[in-house]
């Protein structure tokens, strides 16, 4: 037995939903009108209408959900310089229920990976509480592109991790709803109807590599000599750390006057120079090719080892978003290849 | 961690009257990194500057601030007092609550709350800095004199007499300038050249001075107290160390027609001349351009009379490149040349007085020809035209000069004194002949004067008529001036043999392209520009480059002796250190972070800042990085201004306190 | 072409001409083309050219990783070889070492980027060996140069602010904008400095004008229109709009393109006699 539900039906809870207050995020069309665009950029954002909901017709968002439990900008505290005094303000921890609809898989599998890094020596209020505060609801991909390599990373078009309702696309605009946990369970209560129909699940993309071959290069040593030809055309932007679903980087400022501020939290990218420049004005990943390779070795050896997931769900955004078409796909295809 | 202390200034009741200052240290005391705060009456007095040295050493302060008047005033004292008590004099910040504050508004609590705020920046200010120390840069005691004019001469004197070597550079033949073709000088009437050749002749004889004739600066490189100017000296084809000046050659030379340029195209010279008997040096030069044998390879009558064997028809331009730490600019002047319309000079001729139409009409320098006793008649005067004396002589003054209309607006300033002077001379000399002036106004503002033009007037019978001339024309070989006595209130006409037109003074030629070498600054009439018009008339913004004479405006000889001797001593207080100390608050670049894009470099408007290379101790170039010469650096900031990013700051200015100030603004 | 431009780099590495030539390669003819560095003469059979080899290869000139390689050969566009020239004028290259491939170029993209359709420099102009024939610009390519911005301007002064906010609140601050762009070489940019904070460091919507704004002043006579910005940016801004507006305030004010005369100066630094005045009163 399942439980089925229409598009027009998922049309009418997301209306339901904003007008009960909540905040709804989902696929959009951002530059739709726009008479400069050459094609049509489509993002996560927050919905003011459900006519904005864009659930198919492209393979997966420019960005991804991770904004949702883990701004751009966040503000940490507040502090106020009164005389010679300095008294903190603590920030004010977001209230309003959160629900993300028409997520990939490979987003929200992205989610409960970070849950490991975000609750390991010190448990992030600020992130914390957004994920109780968040209702996913995943879509498994019927498209997918040269990009994507989610099968090559344990993951794939319905993969379960971090979901709270699976939808599996049927034909007649209709989808197999599966909730995954009692959030889910909530907030699809009474929407369904029951049914013997179920969808096949996706198969996805063929395999791009093996995680074996990938382990043996990356186990057999650091100081690899490959890495600077492979890496060497990187030029050191954040496009594929922001856009990726399990970067997590952050860097912390001070932004105010002389009589106070606040303490933030801004995105930061391991691909930048600066990102391991210390004062003293050396820095040990001065090179390009250092920084990339420990990016490879992070999401694909150290977290891995400490967490017991790897930090990459191959959704392909990186190489998507990349000037020059890197991202770590190729890279990972040319070390495996090595080994 | 910050320890500043804030000392704020009564003024007496100059600043307390209309500033509660009590009130603003109790406000100020409660600034993050003030230890101590208090107001007193005068600051600036001896018990005030204690009071802040006491304040250093019992509070262990890091900086302070001191809110009163100007820094323009006393922050030169307060330095001082910081230093004295162990302080970096560089981390002392002042807050103009005077001028800035008190002075300008009467609301008490507006001002007060102004006064607060403009402390909060200075000490936001004085937070930042640095400790600083002045740059010491070496100086060359050597000067070079460009122009050898009586300003010229005056200041090579002054220097070489105080013992340091001179290099003095004239582009004509002889020294002299103007003043050695002038007859007699106002208001005394002494011999002009028998006033200056004893200075000349000082000035080829002094062990201290060397002395370039016929030569040009080519180009100047360096900084203050360390110029390298090239200097290019023009072939005279005589040897000068050969040659006794003892004058078979141009006694011989059958080229005889050419104009000569010293007596204003009144008289002829020959080809190989030295331009007046009295030239120093007295050695003389072939002009090519007349002289039989570079024109046409015949002659040679000079090198077969000369008993020296001298002459050199070979002798070819050469470059001297003299090293010196100051430069003093003495161009000097020439007249407005009057005539018709002119292109490119911005200036329109003064067509309707028929000069260089009428032979009969010439201007001042001309007139002072004639009168010379070394002149082109003997120092008898006689018209161009026919020779004749002339009876009746009419002066024109401000030709050119306070005329917007036809582009030169100043005052020439000598011209009332020399027309009054020239009336003289002509009466001295033709004692039945009649002078008259059309003036706008008299200016007389020297010693003896007022009483010299009276003199003109009353002993002299000159005859003064107040108004401008509109036009000359010529009838029957006489001049018709038709002008106007406003006084009296009708047109007047003079029927005149000869009328000379007092021309406005302007800077010499060529005088522009020397400044850009210099980085000397100049007007739109090409005069050069001082540092400031009341204080400091003698210095430019270059540092180490001195003006002195006509070329910085209009001017009669004793002003430019005056300037000259105020020029030179400028110099020696330069000679007076073995080592210059510049205040340290110009540009620095951070050259680690320097991407050598050069911008700055390219809108330096010092040139002070140059291309540097950085390269390890095998010689292998590490990077390439803008630097800037501590000599130069006036710390004007635009470099600050352009650099994209921001690898250059001016040292206690920085652009983190500049936000910083802006910032404690909130 | 394409033979001739294998043959050519093989013969400049081979003959020890150059150590490493910079050029455009490919995965998989359905990859799109990739910035490569051939060190060996074998190689040279990686090099493609085709509408699809969007990058600037410029900035490699700028990247220590490359420039460790040695002597180089680098492949270019007319419209990158522009870049080259405002390098050499602000001294970031020693073009005497450089060895400049210039590929005839109709234009890239499919469709057609917009830069393309105002190009008047197919053949790029100053390269020491041209490969390729490409087709003459039309006569008024040249004067459609600022048609998009002048389109723009048409619109109200709240209108383009209106547009512009919306565009800058979707800035994530990743920089792939400077990191593409050759102009942008500075070793630390202004945004990553904090003594003082000029340009605060937040994608907030205050943070992205200010980054991106002055990011345009910085630029104003230097882009030469690459757009490699705009085809960069992940957040699908229209980076070109910005940079075409100040690229025509130093045509219109100063008679300066950048990159098109080896003998013009560039404008910022530079002055002469004739320039404008107008905000002296």
């Amino acid at each position: 037995m399942s439980e089925l539900l229409a598009k027009k039906d998922i049309v009418r809870l997301v209306d339901q939903w904003l007008a009960a207050g909540r905040r709804v995020a989902g696929p959009q069309c951002v530059n739709a009108g726009d008479p400069h665009r050459q094609t049509d950029l489509i993002n996560y954002t927050w919905l003011t209408k459900v006519e904005e909901l864009q659930l198919d017709g492209f393979v997966r968002p420019t960005n991804t959900i991770k904004e949702v439990v883990f701004p751009r900008h966040e503000k940490l505290y507040g502090y106020e310089f009164k005389g010679k005094r300095i008294e903190l303000v603590p920030a004010e921890l977001p209230t309003a229920e959160q629900i993300v609809v028409g997520a990939r898989p490979c987003d929200a599998a992205a989610l409960h990976i970070l849950d490991a890094v975000f609750n390991w020596d010190f448990k992030d209020e600020f992130y914390n509480r957004r994920r109780e505060l968040t209702t996913i609801v995943t879509l498994a991909c019927s498209k997918h592109d040269d990009f994507c390599f989610c099968t090559s990373v344990g993951a794939g078009p319905c993969d379960k991790r971090g979901s709270d309702v699976l939808l599996i696309p049927l034909d007649g605009d209709r989808y197999e709803v599966r909730c995954l946990t009692e959030k889910g369970q909530k907030l699809m209560a009474g929407a369904t109807t029951t049914s013997s129909e179920t969808a096949k699940e996706p198969e996805g993309p063929p395999t791009r590599f093996t995680l074996d071959a990938l382990g043996e290069f990356l186990a057999a040593g650091y100081d690899r000599p490959e890495w600077p030809a492979v890496t060497r055309r990187c030029l050191g932007c954040g496009a594929c750390a922001y856009t990726c679903p399990t970067c997590h980087c952050f860097d912390i400022v001070d932004e105010g006057g002389a009589s106070g501020g606040a303490r933030v939290r801004n995105w930061d990218a391991c691909q930048f120079t600066m990102f391991t420049a210390h004062a003293s004005g050396h820095n040990p990943r001065s090179d390009q090719s250092q920084r990339q390779r420990q990016r490879i070795h992070h999401k694909f050896q150290i977290y891995p080892d400490k967490f017991g997931e790897l930090l990459c769900t191959g959704c392909g955004n990186c190489s998507r978003n990349c000037p020059v078409d890197m991202g770590v796909l190729p890279v990972l295809k040319t070390i495996a290849a090595k080994s | 961690m910050a320890r500043i202390g804030v000392f704020i200034c009564w003024c007496g009741e100059n600043i307390a009257r209309n500033v509660d200052v009590e009130q603003a240290a109790t406000q100020v005391a409660e600034l993050p990194g003030v230890a101590c705060a208090l107001a007193y009456k005068y600051m600036c007095s001896d018990p005030g500057q204690s009071l802040i040295r006491q304040k250093i050493a019992s509070e262990h302060l890091t900086g302070i601030v001191v809110a009163s008047c100007s820094p323009h005033m006393h922050l030169r004292t307060f330095r001082k007092a910081a230093a004295a008590e162990g302080l970096n004099p560089y981390l002392v910040e002042m807050a103009n609550i005077r001028e800035h504050c008190s002075w300008v508004h009467h609301d008490r609590a507006e001002a007060t709350a102004k006064a607060v705020e403009l402390i909060r920046m200075a000490v936001a200010k004085v937070r930042c800095d640095h400790a600083l120390q002045p740059i010491a840069i070496p100086v060359t005691r050597r000067a070079l004199v460009i122009g050898g004019g009586v300003a010229g001469i005056q200041a090579a004197l002054d220097i070489a007499d105080a013992g340091y070597q001179v290099v003095v550079v004239e582009r004509e033949p002889s020294i002299g300038g103007k003043m050695a073709g002038l007859s007699e000088t106002f208001p005394t009437l002494d011999c002009s050249q028998c006033i200056l050749t004893p200075r000349m002749v000082d000035v080829g004889q002094h062990p201290n001075i060397t002395l370039h004739t016929y030569s040009e600066v080519e180009s100047v490189e360096g900084y203050l107290g360390n110029f390298k100017v090239t200097i290019r000296k023009k072939a005279r084809y005589v040897d000068v160390a050969k040659c006794t000046g003892c004058g078979q050659c141009w006694n011989a030379c059958p080229s005889k027609k050419t104009p000569s340029a010293f007596d204003y195209n009144m008289g002829t010279r020959t080809a190989i001349y030295v331009p007046f008997p009295q030239a120093v040096p007295a050695r003389p030069v072939i002009d090519r351009n007349a002289c039989l044998h570079f024109l046409k390879g015949k002659c040679g009558v000079c090198a077969k009379k000369c008993q020296a064997g001298a002459i050199n028809y070979e002798d070819q331009d050469t470059s001297v490149v003299e090293e010196v730490g100051a430069v003093v600019v003495a161009t000097g002047f020439q007249l407005y040349q009057i005539g018709k319309e002119r292109n490119g000079d911005g200036t329109v001729g003064y067509g309707e007085y028929g000069y260089g139409e009428y032979p009969d009409v010439i201007d001042s320098l001309q007139f002072e020809r004639l009168v010379s006793a070394s002149g082109p008649t003997g120092g008898e005067i006689r018209r161009p035209s026919d020779g004749q004396v002339p009876k009746t002589v009419v002066f024109i003054s401000c030709v050119g000069s306070r005329d917007n209309a036809k582009g030169l607006s100043y005052c020439s300033k000598i011209c009332c004194m020399y027309t009054a002077k020239h009336t003289m001379l002509y009466k001295h000399k033709v004692h039945d002949g009649t002078a008259h002036v059309f003036y706008m106004d008299i200016r007389a503002g020297g010693k003896n004067y007022d009483e010299f033009v009276r003199r003109a007037i009353e002993q002299d019978g000159a005859q003064y008529h107040r108004g401008r001339v509109s036009k000359i024309t010529q009838e029957n070989g006489r001049l018709i001036v038709r002008g106007v006595d406003t006084l009296v209130g009708e047109p007047l006409t003079v029927e005149a043999d000869l009328v000379v037109l007092a021309s406005a003074m302007r800077p010499a030629d060529g005088v522009e392209p020397l400044a850009q070498k210099l980085n000397v600054g100049y007007d739109e009439n090409g005069f050069l520009s001082e540092s400031h018009p009341k204080l400091r008339p003698v210095e430019t913004n270059a540092a180490g480059v001195f003006v002195c004479g006509a070329c910085q405006g209009p001017k009669d000889i004793p002003e430019s002796v005056a300037q000259a001797t105020a020029a030179a001593g400028k110099v020696l207080v330069m000679f007076g250190h073995e080592k210059l100390a510049r205040e340290p608050e110009i540009a620095k670049v951070n050259e680690t972070n320097c991407a050598a894009c050069f911008t700055c470099v390219r809108a330096c408007p010092y040139t002070a800042i140059e291309k540097a290379e950085i390269r390890d101790r095998k010689g292998n170039l590490v990077k390439r990085t803008a630097r800037v010469n501590q000599g130069l650096c006036m710390g004007c900031g635009t470099c600050v201004a352009l650099c994209p990013s921001k690898s250059v700051d001016i040292e206690g200015f920085t652009e983190q306190q500049v936000y910083a100030m802006l910032e404690s603004l909130e | 072409m394409l033979d001739e431009l294998r043959q050519t780099c093989r013969r400049l590495l081979q003959d020890g001409a150059v150590q490493a030539v910079i050029g455009y390669g490919r995965a998989s003819p359905d990859d799109p083309a990739v910035p490569v560095f051939i060190s060996k003469p074998e190689d040279v059979d990686q090099l493609v050219w085709d509408d699809r080899c969007f990058a600037n290869l410029t900035k490699y000139l700028s990247r220590k990783e490359v420039l460790s390689l040695g002597k180089l050969a680098i492949c270019v566009k007319g419209c990158d070889e522009r870049a080259l020239l405002v390098l050499e004028k602000e001294s970031q290259i020693d073009r005497s070492q450089i060895t400049v491939i210039g590929l005839a170029c109709d234009g890239v993209g499919q469709p057609r980027l917009a830069k393309c359709e105002s190009c008047d420099v197919h053949m790029p102009r100053r390269a020491d060996i041209v490969v390729g024939k490409a087709t003459v610009p039309d006569a008024d390519a040249g004067a459609k140069r600022y048609a998009e911005i002048e389109e723009f301007l048409k619109r109200t002064p709240q209108d383009r602010m209106a547009y512009w906010k919306k565009e800058l609140s979707r800035c994530v601050k990743c920089y792939a904008c400077r990191q593409v762009c050759p102009m942008c070489y500075c070793r630390q940019c202004i945004v990553d400095k904090n003594r003082p904070v000029s340009i605060s460091t937040s994608a907030t919507l205050k943070g992205n004008l200010a980054w991106q704004i002055t990011r345009a002043f910085h630029l104003a006579g230097r882009c030469v229109g690459c757009d490699e910005c705009t085809r960069a940016c992940p957040a699908g801004i229209d980076l070109r709009l910005l940079n075409l507006s100040l690229a025509k305030a130093a045509e219109e004010n100063f008679g300066y393109r950048p990159g098109m005369d080896p003998d013009a100066e560039p404008i910022i630094g530079a002055y002469s006699q004739q320039d404008h005045e107008e905000f002296i009163r």
